[in-house]
């Protein structure tokens, strides 16, 4: 009798319970379903490229020291000296302490510039004027101060910067013993340190001009920068002794960096807020570490894009193109950041992401034929936000340069391609999505 | 100790309970949850393929001449009247479908289970019947990728389009005999859907999230049908015929899109906009030729003037699409015996039918065979209907897609009587 009852309750759950379904994606070899929506890439936008050599930047505080001459074939002769000054030392010699000599102790960083395998020179310079700030808050690459032409000690050598090894440069015996009297009378002295550093203002490591191709980094620290006074007694037995002056304040010590323009005289009377196109410079803009310069590319037709209707763009990639066969290594792209810049060419705001974090280009090369060797910055989100408020200011343009930290470190240089070349011009690839709201 | 008795007033305030919750919760829960797998359902309102009585479905669909006796022929409203004044009839459904697709050579796969109908007919008067249920009308279920160019640039993206949804029909239908011979009838329904395109572009390529377009359309409006059914006996064999026709009605649409572009930006479009999807002029006649209560062979003729409306789809033309469905029923026994097998109804029948699309110049057709039974249940006019159809939708034509599907529908009629109380049990 039931049955009925049964599969009606049956069907009832089966019912309730089967909505199923599973279906594989099948791909459709023509477009017989029509996309309501298109992706447009823009990347013929016309770009301006140029350099803009900034009117300094800060080089004290950096705990490098950076030293050596190079002559670059495109911008010409680049020295950098490095000043330095070192402090009271902890011990002062006894009554019956006898001077032996002195010397500079400099240890290797790793980091070199140029062509190591050239003999280098190097000459230690007594500061004849006190190493201290006045009215600015750091020293800068084209700060300079006076030092005694006559040298203290040279160093003639073949750099072996990734040895990491300690150097000792003899200084003059005379210089040695003024320091070593000066301190043997000033042992009860309460200003000691003070009236040291007008006594003893600094050194500072000057490149000989004639000789050597590289810039060499040396480290700044208590046990790897220093002056060491040997000494002995004789009382009993012969007791030879070490006095060490340490470097006084990392903060103080600053690299003076400056290039003479031969090979690029259009940099010579340069102003920062005058950028020099790449037309004026061979096709290349420069992006250098040690002397502060930076690429700008700006835009000038970017206003246009503002009359796209319905569409929303979806991601924004800068590509700058090393120029051929100028580089022969590339920077870490981490050592990059982006900027936006204006008409003033400052590095006005940096590009960060929606995490906060800077926006860093990816390096990709391409060993075999260079062509897609390129560094890519994604700037989506500033250029959404560019984008957002229906307006574009023609005088925005945006700024590659080395990372702040990075800056002043080295004489890291990255030639950008300019727009004279079609292989190796920058280029701004807008993705764009176009919808249909119907 | 519980008495016979008092379990089967158990048993039937549990029954009562079960025809409740399938009336009034289930249709709740179905709407909008159908998805046939087409790839032809994208355009329009999606396939439509009205669900029929099981025992219509193993007979190639042909049914509108059909009356209902111990079913419910929603085909056709007229057929209501035919009704055993004493009885009423619950009756629900169910299928599965089994389907491949193809697109040149690629062939994929698909599995879909699901509701097919629910419906309650009772009479009302001796020469009036009626009829509530609930049923799908039109489905839709794609899922396809699409490899398209990404202007200004060599490549090519991937789009994913995948649909989901459908239109149901809520109906009541009415049907009187005014005279003998002929019955007149009008399904009032309500379309009721809910359907759902989504576009995903897959831009991880460039190492960016995908952008997701989902495009909602709310359907709804009344819907009427005509029905009338012409009944002649002759000696011991019976003529009937039967046509309907409804006229040209549109269903309004509330449409809603969203793009979603992470971490940018949700474009929406404005709320609440509304259009209108219109439904043709549409007849349908057939013919029942029933031979001595042990054949019945029946012819349908169903016409479509979509080429009439304003309906506008992308890459597809509003064609006028037809159907011709042929079928057969076998009853071996007259009267009751106590042989299942002779019991039983074998039904089967043929189909072929255009659909209401037209792609690049080619005609979208349906055809496919059925076959099916009808198994009687207990001593009553209870049945459990089989149908098992075997089709081929489309072409692979001008890189359009064919599908062969399968499907098993199964279809159970309560059939009990409303006033008299058996005295034997």
């Amino acid at each position: 009798m039931n049955i009925r009852l049964i599969i009606c309750s049956l069907f009832i759950c089966i019912l309730a319970f089967s909505c199923y379904s599973d279906q594989e994606v099948l791909p459709l070899n023509k477009d017989i379903i029509e996309p309501s929506s298109r992706l447009v890439v823009v990347d013929t936008l016309s770009i301006n490229v140029s350099t803009v050599v900034m009117d300094s930047i800060t080089t004290s505080g950096k705990e490098l020291l950076l030293a050596g001459i190079y002559n670059d074939p495109r911008l010409g002769k680049i020295i950098s000296k490095s000043y330095f000054q070192v402090s009271f030392p902890r011990t002062t010699p006894q009554k019956h302490e006898i001077f032996d000599s002195i010397s500079l102790i400099i240890t290797y960083n790793g980091y070199s510039h140029g062509d190591t395998a050239q003999l280098v020179k190097l000459t230690i310079n007594r500061l004849s004027e006190k190493l201290q700030l006045k009215e600015q808050t750091s020293f800068y690459n084209t700060s300079h101060l006076d030092y005694d032409q006559t040298s203290l000690g040279e160093l003639v050598f073949y750099p072996r910067p990734s040895s990491k090894e300690k150097i000792a440069i003899g200084l003059n015996k005379e210089f040695g013993q003024e320091i070593f009297d000066y301190l043997k009378q000033s042992q009860d002295d309460e200003f000691k340190d003070d009236e040291f550093n007008n006594f003893f203002k600094g050194l500072v490591l000057v490149p000989d001009e004639m000789t050597g191709n590289s810039i060499i980094g040396y480290m700044v620290s208590d046990t790897s920068l220093l002056v060491k006074i040997y000494s002995h007694t004789v009382d009993n037995e012969l007791e030879n002794k070490e006095i060490i002056l340490p470097l006084k304040n990392k903060n103080l010590q600053f690299n003076q960096i400056s290039c003479d323009w031969s090979n690029n005289p259009v940099f010579a009377n340069h102003r920062q807020k005058n950028e020099i196109p790449t037309s004026e410079t061979g096709n290349v803009s420069f992006i250098n570490a040690g002397l502060g310069m930076f690429t700008k590319i700006s835009f000038p037709s970017m206003s246009r894009l503002i009359e796209f209707e319905n569409c929303a763009l979806v991601r924004a990639v800068l590509y700058i193109k090393p120029a051929l066969g100028t580089n022969v290594e590339l920077p870490d792209d981490a050592n990059f950041a982006i900027y936006q810049t204006g008409k003033n060419n400052g590095l006005n705001i940096l590009l960060i992401k929606s995490d906060g974090t800077a926006v860093q280009p990816v390096l990709k090369t391409d060993e075999l034929y260079n062509e897609e060797t390129w560094y890519s910055f994604d700037i989506t989100d500033h250029m959404i936000a560019e984008f957002s408020d229906g307006y574009i200011d023609p005088g925005k343009a945006l700024a590659v340069n080395f990372s702040s930290s990075f800056l002043a470190n080295s004489l890291d240089q990255l030639l950008v391609g300019g727009t004279a070349n079609k292989i190796i011009e920058p280029r701004l690839e807008l993705l764009f999505l176009f919808y249909d709201l119907n | 100790m519980i008495s016979i008795n008092k379990l089967k007033v158990l048993f039937k305030l549990y029954f009562k309970g079960i025809i409740f919750f399938a009336i009034i919760i289930l249709p709740l829960k179905l709407h909008a949850q159908y998805s046939l797998n087409s790839t032809y359902s994208f355009f329009g309102i999606g396939d439509i393929k009205p669900a029929l009585p099981i025992r219509s479905e193993a007979m190639g669909g042909a049914s509108l001449a059909s009356p209902s006796e111990n079913y419910i022929n929603n085909l056709n409203p007229a057929s209501l009247s035919r009704f055993d004044s004493t009885s009423f009839i619950f009756t629900a459904g169910i299928e599965g479908y089994l389907s491949s697709f193809q697109s040149r050579n690629v062939i994929k796969s698909a599995t879909d289970l699901n509701f097919n109908h629910i419906a309650f007919g009772f009479p009302v008067k001796k020469w009036w019947g009626a009829a509530l249920g609930v049923s799908p009308l039109s489905r839709v279920g794609y899922n396809v990728t699409l490899s398209l160019p990404i202007e200004g640039t060599t490549n090519f993206f991937e789009t994913k389009f995948s649909g989901s949804g459908g239109v149901t029909q809520y109906y009541m239908l009415n049907s009187i005999h005014p005279v003998k011979q002929l019955s007149l009838g009008i399904n009032v329904s309500y379309l009721m859907g809910t359907i759902e395109h989504t576009e995903l572009d897959k831009l991880s390529v460039f190492d960016y999230p995908d952008v997701t377009k989902t495009d909602t359309r709310y359907f709804r409006n009344f819907y009427y049908l005509f029905g009338l059914q012409f009944d002649q006996k002759i000696g011991k064999h019976r003529l009937s015929a039967g046509i309907t026709f409804s006229p040209h009605q549109k269903l309004k649409i509330r449409h809603d899109v969203e793009i979603l572009i992470p971490s940018v930006d949700t474009i929406r479009s404005e709320p609440d906009s509304r259009d209108n999807f219109e439904m043709p002029i549409a007849i349908g006649a057939g013919i029942a030729f029933n031979i001595n209560s042990v054949f019945e062979l029946a012819f349908d003729y169903g016409l479509e003037k979509w080429s009439d409306v304003e309906n506008s789809f992308r890459r597809a033309r509003l064609t006028d699409s037809y159907h011709y469905n042929f079928g057969v029923e076998f009853s071996p026994a007259e009267k009751l015996t106590r042989n299942y097998l002779r019991e039983m109804k074998y039904r089967a029948g043929v189909y072929y039918q255009k659909n209401y699309i037209e792609m690049r110049g080619n005609e979208i057709l349906d055809r496919g065979v059925t076959l099916g039974a009808g198994l009687p249940i207990g001593r009553g006019r209870s049945t459990l209907d089989i149908a098992i159809e075997l089709g081929r939708l489309g072409t692979l034509n001008d890189g359009l897609v064919q599908e062969t599907y399968g499907s098993l529908k199964l279809g159970f009629n309560f059939h009990d009587y409303w006033f008299i109380k058996r005295r034997f049990d």
